[in-house]
Order: C-alpha cells, then structure tokens, then sequence
C-alpha cells in the first residue's frame, strides 16, 4: 500500500519534481513570452516573480505534502484536511484531483503528437511532406467540420497513454523515479546537442538567411521601457507560476512520501532552479535562434506576436532542419524527443495524485488504480480529440491548465500562511533543512506570495481587451467603462468577442460556441462528480471510525 | 548581437547556472552522506 512506498534516492525525487516542472513551454511559450514582453527586461520581472512567488510556493507546496503525508494522506484532499481544524479545508483539495485528471486528457495527447513526430522524424515524413500539411491531416481536421476522429492520432495517444499506465504502475522507485532518472539527463542532452548545433548557424550555410545569433539577440535585447507596462509583469509572474507546475496538487503529492525529518528546503530549491536553467538557458536558446537563422527575424516576429512558439516547433522547425542534409532525421528526433521526455515527466506527476488517494482511501492496488487514471484520462481525452476542431482542447486548457491552478495556488498559499499559521509552516520548511532558508522568506510567504498569486488571479479574471491596462485604467477614470479581453476569465464566461451567439446555425448545424458551453458543462460536473467523491469518502471514513 | 543583450543573456546564464549547479552539487553531496549512514 502506498503508506510503505517511499522514494527510493534523493537525487531521484529531485529529477522527477524537476520533470514535473519542466514542460513543453520550457521550450515552446518561454522564448515568445520573453522576446514579446521586452526582451532581455523580461527577465527583471520574470526573476523577481520566480523569487518572491514561485520559490516560496514551492516551498509552501512541499511543506505541505510532507506534513500531511505523516498522516497517512498523500493526495490533496487530505493533505489540506490536515492543514487546519475546518472540514471545508478537504474540498479545496479537489482541485488536487480535478486539475491534475483534466489536464492530464489534453497533455497526454500534445505529449503523444511529440512521440508521432520523433517517428516521423526519423522515417524521413517531413522530408517528402510540409509539417503544414502533416499536421492539420495528422488531427483529422477539416474545413467547416467541429469533429474529428483521426485514427493516427488517437494510435499514438494510446501509446503515450499505455506507457505512462504502465511507468505509473511500476511504483514510486521504480517507475516515476526511473522514467525520470532516464528522461531529464537526455532531455537536457538533446538540448544542449541542439542548441550548439542550432547557434553555429551563420550566413553562408546552406538556407541560412540571418545568423542564429539575431534571433538570440532577439530573445535578449533588454527594452527597460516594458518595465513599466503592467502586462510585461504580468506575463512574467504567468510564465513563472505555470512553469513550476504549481497549484496542480502534484507537488504536494510527490512531498507526501518523504520521512518527517527529510529536507524539503533544499530539494524543493534544487527542482524549481534546475527547471529556471531548462527553461532560461536552453529555452532560450533553441526554437528561435534556429527559425530566426532559416526564416528571417520579420518572420519570426510575427510567427511569435501571441506569446507561443508552439507553430513554429511543430508546423516549422520540422522542415527547416532538412537543410541539416543527413543529421535532419537526428535533429527532429531529438527536437521531438525532448519535447515528449518534457511531457511525459510531466503527465506521470498528474497520475500520481488519482492513484495516490484511491490506494490511501480505497486500498485500491496501485496496479488498477494506474489503470483507472488510464482509463479516464482516455474518456476525457477522447473527448478533446474528437471535439479539437471545435474548440474542447482549449477550453480544457484554459479551465483546468490556467484558472483552476491559480485558484488552488491561491488557497494554498493563504491556508499556509494565515490558518496553518507562519510559525508551524516556518518550522515544517525549516526542519531537517540541508540549505538556510533566509528569515526574510518567512514574511514574504506571509504576505508577498500570496497578493503575487491574488495578481495573478485578478490579471486572469479581468484582462482589459488587448492586454492594454493603461487604456483600461483611463477607460474606466473617464467613465467609458471596462472592456474585457475575450481570453479573460469574465471574457470567456460573457462570450466576449463573439459576434453572433447561438449553438446552432442557419442550416442547423452546430457552432463552436456549443462545443464550448458543452465542454464548460463536462468541466463543471466532473468537479461537482470530484467534490462529491470527497464527501463521500470522509463519510465513509468517519463512520468506518465511529 | 548587441552588446546590451550579449550582458543580459550572460549575467542571467551565469547566475542560473551557478545556482543550480551549486543546489544540484549539495543535493548529490548529502545523498552520499545519507547512502553512508544508511
């Protein structure tokens, strides 16, 4: 039962919560936040940001984990039960569960187009084929169609789903501990392969039509002026909450299988600054310089203008490494392979929390429970794949993968602080500590990280339209009131930006706005299905005890 | 590149990657003390 399972080395627990943190947008969203939100200045926000929230956060989450895990509880539901006398502390919990099964459906199916690409790759497909081709065909999208059923893709989704069933099943040690002692040394290898190979671009190579260093210069050059634009903070105290993998209850339940007395201080600095040199380092060094050394800095400007590089990793970079001649196939294996290794480290840490509370509260073999995490993730994620031209994928995340995180964050911050309380929470990062955690993270804990994560929050729910505070602030002084964003929080819920709302149109077919509303209605009654769960299970216990 | 960018990229560079290798190296240190003890 996993009250005896424990991690089997140091170093191990610190490469998985590391894997977990490290991610695709290591690599895809990093670079484009950083050279769309002023350059080289972004990195001033971005620090401070990582300083001042996530650290502490990282921190507080494994603190938290640890405590409860003494307890016997190892996913969030319990452990926030443990964090105070209210019996309301549990059902913050759900988000632990909720979060972590919602995002898996989607994440395991982006990890599973990295997995078909490193084939692709190195069968020669895109070679013969334009990625901008492949793809769209790949995910069974069609003109005008809200459907799809691609059965390539939906393959390779079950093979990236059976392989993390079957690593989660294996157990702490031996399969998440593994997987990640396997996985990040050739993630950051095939990274540093890369990023040598891509920053020797110079003019004068075959196709090359600006030197790889213009597009570092592009990624780097400070502008100070952004500074004092509240969306370059903004987006910087963004880029640094989603990267850490905060807020998804993983870390806690990772933190949940160490002994009383086991660091946290050091492991939790070690994971959260091993993922900044991931992200920063290598990121930062990759996906630009090499689009901007084969397509021009215009190109890549206007390919990275919404803050994602995610078409250029996977609709441009393909065809550009066939000017590599024969390491092509190599280089988008490895490109690829990164990226699925950054996934799947990442989607075995959302396992881990289903499984964790069905064996604690059901004494549910490890085995099975692995299966049921396969088996609905597989129910949701279908739901994703078939419904992606409709819109399901990024309702699920920007639901579970944006809104719910801050959320939880947000009361796990204010449940350390201020019901916990700073003195026992002081002691629990402090004790068995192998690094001194300065006195002055005991009032920025306090205080700071959580009206950090509440910006955040409030930057979600109410980003004026076109990111533009300034206007926004004005609009609202000179009684023109407040125009939302459409991807804001209170945008989405009004349908902002959507000129004509109905489900159905003239011809009676459906409209993307139904698959939305759909898909928010699956969203709403899986986590009423989870709350309920909770309820159930604490009845069940106290009855059992009674 | 400008000589602007060139002292953000390496100033932040170096920073991270001291850090980190400095946290890494205690880590893997108190590893082989704890495996010495067991």
């Amino acid at each position: 039962m996993s009250t005896s399972q424990r991690w089997g080395t140091r170093i191990g627990l610190v490469l998985a919560v590391a894997g977990n943190a490290v991610g695709l947008g290591n690599f895809l969203r990093f670079p484009a936040q950083a050279a769309q939100n002023g350059g080289g200045a972004f990195l001033i926000p971005y620090l401070v940001s990582f300083l001042l929230m996530g650290l502490p956060l990282l921190w507080v989450e494994w603190a938290i984990g640890r405590h409860g895990g003494q307890f016997g509880h190892h996913s969030a539901p319990g452990l926030l039960d443990r964090m105070g006398k209210g019996r309301w502390l549990k059902y913050l919990g759900v988000f632990g569960l909720f979060t972590n099964l919602t995002v898996a459906a989607y994440y395991c199916y982006i990890e599973s187009w990295a997995l078909a690409y490193v084939w692709h790759s190195l069968v020669g497909t895109f070679q013969a084929t334009s990625p901008t081709e492949f793809f769209p065909a790949y995910l069974g999208v069609h003109a005008g169609s809200l459907f799809a059923v691609p059965p390539e893709a939906l393959f390779w989704f079950l093979v990236t789903l059976g392989l993390n069933v079957w690593i989660l099943s294996r157990g702490l040690a031996g399969g998440i501990e593994l997987a990640a002692k396997i996985g990040m040394p050739l993630l950051i290898g095939f990274g540093i392969v890369l990023a040598i190979k891509g920053l020797m671009l110079t003019p004068g190579d075959p196709g090359v039509v600006q030197s790889a260093a213009s597009g570092l210069n592009f990624v780097w050059q400070p502008k100070l002026d952004s500074l004092t634009n509240p969306s370059t903070w903004l987006a910087a105290a963004g880029q640094v909450f989603f990267t850490l993998s905060v807020g998804t209850g993983s870390i806690v339940c990772y933190a949940a299988y160490l002994r009383r007395d086991e660091d946290i201080a050091l492991n939790a600095a070690s994971a959260g600054w091993m993922n900044e040199f991931v992200e920063v380092v290598l990121g930062s060094a990759i996906l630009i310089p090499i689009a901007t050394a084969y397509l021009g800095l215009a190109a890549v400007t206007a390919a990275t203008s919404g803050g994602s590089g995610f078409g250029l990793g996977f609709l441009t970079l393909p065809t550009l490494f066939n000017n590599w001649g024969w390491f092509a196939p190599i280089a988008g294996a490895l490109w690829f392979g990164l990226l699925f290794f950054a996934g799947i480290t990442s989607s075995l840490a959302m396992g881990q929390p289903l499984i964790s509370f069905m064996e604690d509260e059901y004494q549910v073999p490890r085995k099975r429970a692995a299966a049921l995490f396969g088996g609905l993730t597989l129910l949701l994620g279908f739901f994703c794949v078939w419904l992606y031209p409709g819109g399901a994928f990024d309702e699920f995340d920007f639901w579970s993968g944006t809104f719910a995180l801050v959320v939880f964050a947000l009361g796990e911050a204010i449940i350390f602080a201020w019901v916990f309380g700073m003195e026992r929470g002081w002691e629990e990062i402090t004790r068995g500590a192998d690094m001194a955690v300065p006195r002055i993270f005991r009032f920025v804990i306090k205080y700071v990280t959580p009206a950090f994560i509440l910006l955040v929050f409030l930057g979600a729910l109410i980003k004026p339209a076109g990111g533009d505070w300034g206007a926004a602030l004005s609009g609202l002084s000179s009684g023109t009131g407040w125009s939302f964003a459409p991807d804001s929080v209170i945008g989405k819920v009004l349908h902002t930006g959507v000129d004509d709302y109905r489900w159905f149109d003239e011809a009676g077919r459906a409209t993307p706005e139904l698959v939305k509303d759909i898909t928010r209605t699956l969203l709403l009654a899986l986590f009423a299905a989870c709350t309920w769960v909770i309820w159930y299970t604490w009845r069940r216990r106290e009855r059992k005890s009674s | 590149m400008t000589t602007s960018a060139w002292w953000m990229l390496g100033i932040t560079w170096t920073i991270i990657t001291i850090i980190t290798a400095r946290l890494f190296w205690k880590v893997l240190r108190s590893q082989g003390k704890k495996s010495a003890d067991d």
